[in-house]
């Protein structure tokens, strides 16, 4: 497992698309964060934690490329089929690209709102005192829209790993989100709210939700815990990792 | 007898078909009871039409399609779970070279050694070398903007990497142009004389004809015959006319030199060779040092390719 784990690392090190795709988060940050910083002298760094990570539609934009680009490119380039037949097992070669996966996901969604977030801090100020339970709000804000977003990635690494093709995975990773989305802002159905507010999409809105400017349009509110989010989060990430693990198991390669 | 490296025991693959003018299942059976033996050392030559079932064969050797029935033994190993284990000792081509396109030809050898493990990086000079892409501007450029031929030979470099104890080659001489066609039979050959064991399906039978030391014939999905190259010769009345002046020192050059004792005097100047046909460089050479003038050296007989239309007309 030590090699495969070296051999995705050097993959993502000379991989080009992934350097583009990092710099395209970083390069809007710039931007926002520019104009922020000549137009506005009143937006603090705090506020950018209000919304850490929650751009439902954005951040699977990016996920959906990212997965097209890393696990699609696998499969177009038959690179897995590779690996396997001189003795990968495909269990390993799976996890792998897993944690690769997850641990390449974050800095992706997470870089547009940190250049911001330095931007305005720089311009601004943080706008709160910075103590322990300053530190304690932007953890638990950073730890519960990570476990959202995993939760996104591993949805669309399922989707990945199913459709096996570049162009679908975007196609379909977008879609499929843009329909969640869409179905917990329009939920009227009580039984639905009830199982919505385990989903990332409500999930991350929630997270977001203390920043009072954003207008949440949606028929229903109720607020979920740290602790609801952890354990749906590792719930769905360990059924949808696991669904995808059987179905590249039993998936004939070409 | 030589160990046996592959042992495929009544392999089928079966898939399901939906036909869209009946709304029903039709099940095409692309391998149906296949048994295949190779032992240490073959070169074993895979021979079939397009959708004969070749490369669904290699594909379930490699782990990347399960068969539907049938067995696979590979270095003894008889337990398909732990397969994977004993294909560290294998690799090869199936159809094109799977290549990341974004990388270099250097770093997809890179990839491909730290996911084996089992050498270093000098290696990848040295099968960069035997592939023919060593010079600087190759090497280091893109695999995407290769030829056909390069990405070819690229394919060779990584199969040969970890040294494998077992090669399989699916079409590989695809795209090469003559003088690749010459290198790449030089170095099965040197790798035969290594010892590897090699399994080649190619549709240029002339090729395997004069690379393959057994065969098996593949049709719709059934192996209609497996054969030595020596049985297979003598089948197709292969040999070899070599018309001399000198019949008797030709003879002791064939006991001494050659040590074969297959062969047919026809008259004071003709000999049938019937093995080691395709060792003509060195019986000239061996002649020619011995004052033997031979006056013609040349193969008779039916080709492969002929053979095996009326191998498949039979069926």
């Amino acid at each position: 497992m030590g090699n495969l784990l070296k051999a995705e690392l050097f993959k993502l090190r000379k991989s080009f698309h992934y350097k583009l795709l990092l710099l395209f988060p970083f390069g809007i940050g710039l931007i926002f964060g520019g104009l922020i910083y000549y137009y506005d002298s009143q937006t603090v760094g705090m506020r950018m934690f209000s919304v850490w990570g929650t751009g439902t539609l954005y951040n699977a934009a990016l996920i959906s490329i990212f997965a097209a680009e890393y696990i699609g490119s696998e499969f177009a380039n038959r690179t897995f089929a590779a690996s396997i037949s001189c003795g990968a097992p495909r269990r390993r070669l799976f996890a792998v690209k897993c944690i690769i996966f997850f641990l390449a996901l974050l800095p992706l969604i997470y870089i547009q709102d940190l250049t911001t977030f330095l931007i305005l801090s720089y311009k601004n100020g943080l706008g709160i005192a910075w103590n322990m339970e300053t530190a304690a709000y932007i953890a638990n804000k950073i730890f519960c829209s990570s476990l959202c977003n995993l939760t996104m990635g591993s949805f669309i690494l399922l989707l990945a790993f199913c459709v096996k093709s570049k162009i679908v995975t975007i196609g379909l990773g977008l879609c499929s989100v843009y329909l969640l989305n869409l179905l917990h802002i329009n939920a009227r159905s009580q039984m639905l709210q009830k199982v919505l507010r385990f989903t990332f999409p409500y999930q991350l809105e929630e997270i977001g939700r203390d920043s009072s400017e954003f207008m949440r349009i949606r028929y229903f509110h109720e607020p979920v815990t740290t602790e609801q989010i952890l354990i749906s989060s590792l719930i769905a990430i360990v059924i949808l990792t696991l669904t995808a693990l059987w179905v590249f198991q039993k998936s004939d390669l070409k | 007898m030589s160990e046996t490296v592959l042992k495929a025991a009544m392999i089928s693959k079966k898939y399901k078909r939906l036909m869209p003018y009946a709304l029903d299942w039709k099940t095409v059976y692309a391998l149906d009871k296949v048994n295949i033996e190779i032992h240490q050392g073959d070169i074993y030559g895979f021979v079939g039409a397009n959708g004969s079932g070749k490369t669904t064969f290699i594909r379930i050797l490699a782990g990347l399609v399960q068969q539907t029935a049938g067995e696979i033994e590979l270095f003894g190993e008889k337990n398909q779970k732990n397969l994977y284990q004993q294909r560290r000792f294998i690799n090869g081509i199936i159809e094109n070279p799977a290549l990341d396109p974004a990388l270099t030809a250097q770093d997809n050898l890179e990839v491909c050694r730290l996911q084996q493990g089992n050498c270093d990086k000098s290696r990848i000079g040295e099968v960069l070398e035997l592939a023919g892409l060593l010079e600087a501007d190759i090497k280091d450029l893109k695999v995407k903007h290769f030829s056909l031929g390069m990405k070819q030979r690229l394919g060779i470099a990584k199969a040969l990497l970890s040294n494998p104890k077992f090669l399989f080659l699916d079409e590989p001489l695809n795209g090469l142009d003559p003088a690749g066609i010459k290198d790449f039979r030089t170095l099965i050959r040197m790798l035969h004389e290594n010892g590897i064991t090699i399994l080649i399906s190619s549709h240029l039978l002339n090729e395997l004809d004069s690379l393959a030391t057994c065969y098996g014939f593949l049709h719709k999905g059934k192996m209609i015959e497996q054969i030595s190259a020596e049985a297979l010769a003598q089948k197709r009345n292969r040999y070899m006319l070599l018309r001399v002046d000198k019949v008797p020192q030709a003879e002791e050059v064939l006991h001494e030199v050659f040590n074969i004792s297959n062969y047919q005097v026809i008259s004071n100047d003709t000999i049938h060779l019937y093995e080691q046909l395709d060792q003509k460089g060195q019986l000239m050479k061996a002649f020619v040092i011995n004052d033997i003038n031979v006056e013609e050296m040349t193969e008779q007989g039916e080709g492969l390719e002929a053979y095996y239309m009326s191998l498949i007309r039979k069926k």
